[in-house]
């Protein structure tokens, strides 16, 4: 007894009058899709008729009926709106077939329907459309107004009066009594045997049939031919059968065929859309006579009463009470069984006659006796009604929706009925406009108000599933929510289809395809109300059911279908690729692992798919899926190859609202992932470096100015690495590679991506990527920029599952926070150099600050000198026409003195040809400082540690340049590293000065100590040596000259000049006394105290004196002798050494007595005339001045006369120049002229 | 129906773009469950994403002032229940419909589930507070996650 829910069922079919309709098919042509449309839309245009002035509306309900529903058994209740009480046949005649057996067939097939739906049919119709096979092409339509089959049950029913007087009113112009009648009026004689057996064929099946008649209309309605010279041709509508429309088609019958197969579709016209508008009119108003005679007028008060008037139909469809002879007291609960029945079926009546308030009304009393009957079925439909009821009368209380319901008022759709139409139509409305309604009983005590009819729904279909009619629950459901769904309630309306989701319909067979009708029907109502995820995922679970097991390629298709449908609402489209940030990442990964599954057949666009799904989603899948995935992606692509470009549906008979799907070429971002992406600079040494041009000057006369020049505005691109390759020369990207799927993956061809791709000549790499591993698997990309300029680094391409793939940088989302560089500059070629030294490599790791191409280290004595060669190769393809060397050092002091190299001969060497070598020897001397602590008896012992040697470092720059480099100021630049261990050979450790025979020389006095356990000679000016021992110690005396020193220098600058001049000027040497190894010692190192500075420079001025006139005394060891008391004559001669001027000079003179040390000799010994003992003069350069005086020895004895000179707050003394001896007068002797100079 | 189970809860928090930010299943070690773990999971997040309409939908009706809707939504076995934060940001919480011949019960549920919710809630204030937290994105925070634990625990599967 279950059946397929109705799943567009509505409020509004419970108030309507059903209208079956059904297609007879006689041949073998069925209608077109556009045709069938137009035809339905005309046959059902009116759905209400409306009488004038009133507001009673009837509405109809058209069903289309593919085959005869099975009916329900006698004795269950079939509530009056599932009742079929009108009957439409349509059948399309086939051009050129023989018409007559045509009609036999179409009546046989009619006589079927009615006796099928004879129990409840009232009125019927058959209409038939046929091509006309006239030259003039014209659709013929001919109209079968056929009597009720179920006329001679009518008549057993004991109403045959009214069945006859409406029929033949209806029929009247054009039905004839009796056969004969009609076929009198055709006059053909193939007419004449066609309506014999027509009514042969209806008399066999309705055996009781006495009225039966055949009628036809036919209207000829042009229609647009084929040749497109469509004109209308309107022949007058002919009311009986014409012999000439006949004969002219039984007459062209033979050659129409070939041209009726020209029709490709009826396209109806207005002119026959009016005509069967107004067979429909005419059928409904009808239709509507006979139901209005067939309803009850009312209901009995007692269970044991009939109902009033013994309706025959109502008798036929209730379940009789059984009489058996004795007069049975029903139970209490039996007899509100039958009241509240009747009422229902009584409020039934109402509701579809357009009567509401009284429908309201019974169907609250039945309500009210079901409920305590407990029938459950039956209560259920009374709520039900109650509900339809109530929603009829709802717009009069609630102005909003009358308001709403005008608004989708359709004119065209109703018929008005008016009281003159009526009169005229005697006899078809028995009780039109004679309501039957009291005016009290428009109350809306009964009526439900909306909230109350959902309570009253949900009530009804709970009782339903009480019952265990799950359809009817199903039903009851959708009419819940399309009810709430057009009050504008969308949470009811949500509800409702909530409740209709879950309802259990138990007898229906596996293979039937309601759970999908019903997922649809579910998902189509909740889009409806703005729930699109709903509707989406009833959708995939309708997808789910198409693809189960029994799924066809129709099925699949529409799964497919439905699966496109739904993904919007899950913020996936099928044209962009998906986004991390929109969406629910797992649940799209899902949607689209079951669209992939519905599209398995095609190849293109299931591989695309499971692409995309590995690609977008690999993060949220599991293990598993990805095995999945890929093992069914690797079986598509090695059967049917792997898609290439963009891929489209093939014609599966997947058709889609838009047109088909494609999917774009998917670039795989995430497989493999590329963690890093990295060009990498050139080796140290090989990168090119350009030299900074010449800053021009400002031009103009502002100092700032805000205009600024195109040079400063280039503005350095953000995405340019910040270093160079070089054209023709080979250069390296990294990427970091990691596999997230759980099986081996086969990268092939992975190259870079530029953006001029003939500047760029990239090696290519394959490897397999081992299944999930860590985040690194390094690969290097070799490439060789092709030509200097600004190389765009765009991505990399590479192929997996034998797909390419292009990955730009920009596209992928871990670069976007830190992007690798996107441009690199590529220098012009540069040629290359290769360094060899002689020294042997470092053996250690020392940090030089600097790259460095290599190393040469030596281990040297302090003071010891020596070579190394070092060789360079062009190994470029370039010559090396500039090249400049450059030690560079830590303490470049140190450097400069210890290293040195002849550039001169390097310059001779360039230009260096490819492939030529140059050499150049760099001397090293191991001068680092002598001066160390003296060894003391402790530290000289075993115990303590040798001395750690100290490091000489430096690093040999060597910059080149050539070709086309050299043209653009590039360069290169090259360093080697050395490393020199200088080991202790002898230390100074005290040192002093000591004035010398000569006054313009002195002793530099050193003490040597022997750091080394050998024995070593010391050898020193002049030309003297000391043997020390090892661990010994030795002083010696070196001669040297004093060293001219400005008096304006500072003390340190004049410190500076001392140790300058002394290393420079004395030669101090070692050698082991047994080995041949020799050294120079460098004593540029030594501190001096001022009084050393004034011991061993030279004062500026040249003393000289002259005793007796020109006589110049240079005499040292005896000076002059005078006699006591004997003025001598004495001038003092200052000459400047310097060229510069001394002003401001103070000259003491003062004697000084031989025997006294430290006090000057006071006046009493001698007297200096002459005013000369404290003077200061100016000397101009190179000037001279002359201090006279005279000497009077007083005393007897050896005096000095010394000379100190005072500037700049600097003092030299000059002593013992000029030496004095008095004699007493006693001996005679004349006083003779003294003059001795003295030079410091 | 099936006979009520708890332990069966799935816990979602959901952003504005309907992405989840949070997920919580509880599901009891020793239940056998007819269909893998995986495909559970899946079909929760399936109808807790569709149960968002229903959310929105209650939130422009008459009832949209509410931070918490019991039992918006239903499928099979689950039954919906949502809170939505003044941030907009959605709490749905999947639990088992009870019969009903446990009326009592419901009763009783819809305070327990309130509860429940307004203690995440207060966690998620919290979390909100915290300056390293970006609105609307996933929350990673393993201290949210075990107090959303301790509220499962305490509100939820004592029921």
């Amino acid at each position: 007894m279950d059946q397929h829910p109705d799943f567009k069922c509505s409020i509004d079919d419970n108030s309507g009058i059903l209208v079956a309709i059904h297609v007879i098919r006689t041949g073998k042509t069925p209608f077109a899709p556009a045709q069938w449309e137009q035809v339905l839309e005309a046959i059902t245009r009116y759905r209400l008729l409306c009488f004038e002035n009133t507001p009673r509306e009837i509405h109809f309900r058209y069903q289309v009926r593919q085959s005869c529903l099975k009916q329900d058994p006698p004795g269950t209740p079939q509530p009056i709106h599932r009742r079929v009480f009108g009957l439409i046949c349509l059948a399309l005649g086939e051009a050129g077939s023989d018409v007559e057996a045509e009609k036999r067939e179409i009546l046989h097939q009619y006589n079927g329907l009615l006796v099928h739906y004879g129990q409840t049919v009232l009125d019927t119709r058959c209409i038939v459309f046929r091509n006309s096979a006239a030259e003039t092409r014209v659709g013929q339509v001919e109209e079968e107004d056929k009597a009720e089959a179920g006329l001679s049950e009518r008549q057993k029913n004991g109403r045959p009066s009214i069945n006859q007087s409406t029929n033949q009113s209806i029929n009247q112009p054009i039905n004839q009594p009796t056969n004969q009648s009609t076929n009198q009026s055709t006059n053909q004689s193939t007419n004449q045997s066609t309506n014999q057996s027509i009514n042969q064929s209806i008399n066999q099946s309705n055996t009781s049939s006495s009225l039966n008649r055949a009628n036809g209309l036919i209207i000829n309605q042009s229609i647009t031919n084929a040749n497109g010279l469509g004109f209308d041709l309107l022949r007058p509508v002919h009311k009986s059968l014409s012999e000439a429309n006949l004969s002219s088609a039984a007459a062209n019958s033979s050659t129409a065929t070939k041209i009726a197969k020209t029709y490709i579709e009826i396209q109806i016209r207005d002119a026959l859309r009016e005509r069967i508008s107004q067979v429909m009119e005419d059928f409904l108003l009808a239709l509507f006579s006979s139901v209005e005679a067939k309803r009850p007028m009312s209901v009995p008060d007692k269970a044991d009463k009939d109902w009033k008037g013994s309706n025959p139909s109502l008798d036929k469809l209730e379940p009789p009470v059984k009489k058996d002879g004795f007069k049975f007291d029903l139970g209490n609960a039996q007899k509100k069984k039958r009241l509240g029945g009747m009422r229902k079926i009584f409020a039934e009546w109402l509701l579809i006659a357009g009567l509401p308030y009284p429908a309201c009304q019974y169907f609250a009393q039945a309500v009210d006796m079901l409920q305590s009957a407990k029938e459950i079925l039956l209560l259920a439909a009374a709520l039900e009604g109650w509900a339809a009821a109530s929603y009829c009368v709802l717009p009069a209380a609630d102005s909003q929706l009358a308001l709403k319901l005008t608004a989708l008022d359709e004119p065209d759709r109703k018929i008005i009925l008016t009281r003159t139409k009526a009169a005229s139509l005697n006899g078809y409305l028995v009780n039109g406009f004679n309501l039957h309604v009291p005016d009290h009983a428009k109350d809306r005590k009964h009526c439900l108000t909306s909230d109350a009819i959902y309570d009253k729904l949900r009530l009804a279909a709970s009782t339903y599933s009480m019952g265990g009619r799950g359809d009817l629950e199903l039903e009851v459901s959708l009419k819940l929510a399309r009810l709430f769904m057009f009050l504008g309630d969308r949470i009811l309306a949500h509800k409702g289809l909530r409740q209709a989701t879950f309802v259990k319909i138990d007898a229906l067979p596996n293979d039937s395809t309601e759970r999908v009708d019903r997922f649809l029907t579910i998902a189509q109502l909740y889009e409806e109300i703005g729930f699109r995820r709903q509707a989406a995922l009833f959708r995939l679970l309708a997808a789910d059911r198409c693809i189960g097991p029994g799924s066809t390629p129709a099925t699949v298709a529409e799964a497919f279908r439905l699966t496109v449908r739904s993904l919007a609402p899950y913020s996936l489209t099928l044209s962009t690729k998906p986004t991390a940030h929109h969406g629910w990442p797992e649940l799209q990964a899902q949607v689209l692992i079951k669209l992939s599954a519905t599209c398995r057949s095609q190849h293109a666009i299931y591989s695309r798919l499971l692409l995309i799904i590995l690609e977008t989603f690999s993060e949220v899948l599991s293990t598993a899926e990805k095995e999945d995935l890929l093992k069914s992606l690797s079986d598509v692509i090695s059967h049917h190859g792997s898609p290439q470009g963009e891929v489209a549906l093939e014609d599966g008979g997947i058709a889609l609202a838009d047109g088909g799907i494609a999917l774009g070429v998917v670039s795989l971002t995430k497989i493999p992932f590329v963690h890093e992406f990295t060009p990498m600079p050139l080796p140290h040494h090989l990168q090119p470096l350009l030299r900074p041009k010449l800053k021009r000057g400002i031009s103009g006369p502002f100092l700032y100015t805000p205009i600024k020049s195109a040079s400063q505005l280039a503005v350095k691109d953000a995405g340019e690495a910040d270093f160079m390759w070089v054209a023709h020369e080979p250069c390296e990207l990294t990427l970091h590679l990691s596999n997230r799927l759980p099986r081996e993956l086969r990268v092939d061809n992975l190259t870079i991506l530029t953006g001029d791709t003939s500047t760029f000549e990239s090696a290519r790499a394959s490897l397999i990527l081992p299944p999930i591993i860590g985040p690194v698997f390094p690969v290097v990309i070799a490439g060789i920029p092709l030509e200097p300029g600004l190389l765009t680094i765009l991505g990399y391409t590479f192929s997996v599952f034998g797909m390419e793939n292009r990955c730009q940088l920009t596209e992928l989302t871990q670069f976007q926070r830190n992007p690798p560089p996107r441009t690199v500059r590529v220098a012009p070629s540069l040629p290359q150099l290769k360094v060899d030294t002689s020294w042997p490599p470092c053996d250690m790791f020392v940090d030089v600050g600097e790259a460095v191409v290599g190393t040469a280290s030596l281990v040297l004595y302090n003071g010891q000198r020596s070579t190394c060669s070092i060789k360079l190769h062009n190994i470029g393809r370039e010559p090396i026409e500039s090249l400049s060397v450059l030690v560079s050092s830590n303490d470049n002091v140190t450097a400069d003195r210890c290293i040195s190299f002849d550039s001169a001969a390097l310059e001779a060497a360039l230009p260096i040809k490819p492939g030529d070598t140059a050499e150049l020897d760099l001397n090293v001397w191991a001068a680092l400082s002598f001066s160390g602590a003296p060894n003391t008896e402790a530290a000289s012992s075993s115990l303590t540690p040798q001395p750690v040697p100290e490091p000489l470092q430096f690093v040999l720059r060597i910059d080149y340049s050539g070709g086309p480099g050299l043209l653009e100021n590039y360069y290169r630049l090259l360093s080697v590293a050395f490393f020199i261990d200088v080991i202790p050979s002898v230390a100074i450790t005290h040192w002093s000065i000591l004035s010398a025979e000569e006054p313009e020389q002195f002793y530099l006095v050193i003490d040597f100590d022997n750091r080394t356990d050998e024995e070593i000679e010391v050898l020193y000016p002049p030309d003297k040596k000391m043997l020390i021992v090892g661990r010994d110690r030795a002083r010696i005396p070196a001669l040297a000259d004093r060293i001219p020193l400005l008096f304006s220098d500072s003390l340190a600058v004049a410190q500076d000049a001392c140790r300058q001049h002394m290393s420079e000027k004395i030669d101090l040497r070692w050698e082991f006394v047994e080995r041949p190894i020799s050294g120079h010692c460098w004593i540029g190192d030594l501190t001096w105290d001022p009084a050393d500075i004034e011991a061993l420079s030279l004062p500026p001025v040249l003393v000289e004196f002259v005793c007796d006139g020109a006589t110049v005394v240079k005499a040292r060891s005896d000076g002059i002798t005078v006699d006591v008391g004997t003025p001598v004559e004495l001038d003092v001669r200052l000459t400047n050494r310097f060229s510069t001027r001394l002003s401001g000079l103070r000259v003491l003179l003062g004697f000084r007595e031989e025997s006294l040390v430290s006090d000057e000799v006071s006046g009493h010994k001698v007297a200096l005339i002459g005013g000369i003992s404290d003077v200061v003069i100016d000397l101009g350069r190179e000037g001279n001045e002359t201090l006279n005086c005279q000497v009077v020895m007083l005393v007897p004895g050896v005096f000095h006369l010394d000379a100190i000179f005072e500037l700049a707050g600097r003092r030299w003394s000059v002593v013992d120049t000029c030496c004095v001896t008095a004699a007493a007068v006693a001996s005679g002797t004349a006083p003779s002229s003294v003059e001795s100079s003295t030079d410091l | 129906m099936n006979s009520p189970q708890f332990g069966r809860l799935y816990f979602v928090i959901i952003g504005h773009r309907d992405q989840p930010l949070f997920e919580f299943e509880a599901l009891k070690q020793e239940e056998n469950l007819s269909i893998p773990r995986e495909d559970y999971r899946h079909l929760c997040q399936f109808v807790a994403h569709a149960a968002l309409d229903a959310v929105e939908a209650n939130l422009t009706g008459p009832t949209g002032t509410q931070m918490f809707f019991k039992n918006i939504d239903r499928f099979n076995e689950w039954s919906v229940s949502a809170f939505v934060t003044t941030s907009q940001i959605k709490f749905l919480l999947l639990h088992p419909v009870r019969d009903e011949s446990q009326s009592a019960l419901r009763k009783e549920e819809a305070d327990i589930i309130r509860n429940f919710f307004f203690a995440v809630y207060e966690h998620f204030i919290k979390l909100m507070l915290n300056p390293f937290y970006e609105l609307d994105s996933e929350i990673t925070s393993r201290g949210f996650r075990e107090k959303v634990h301790q509220s499962v625990k305490k509100h939820l599967l004592n029921l």
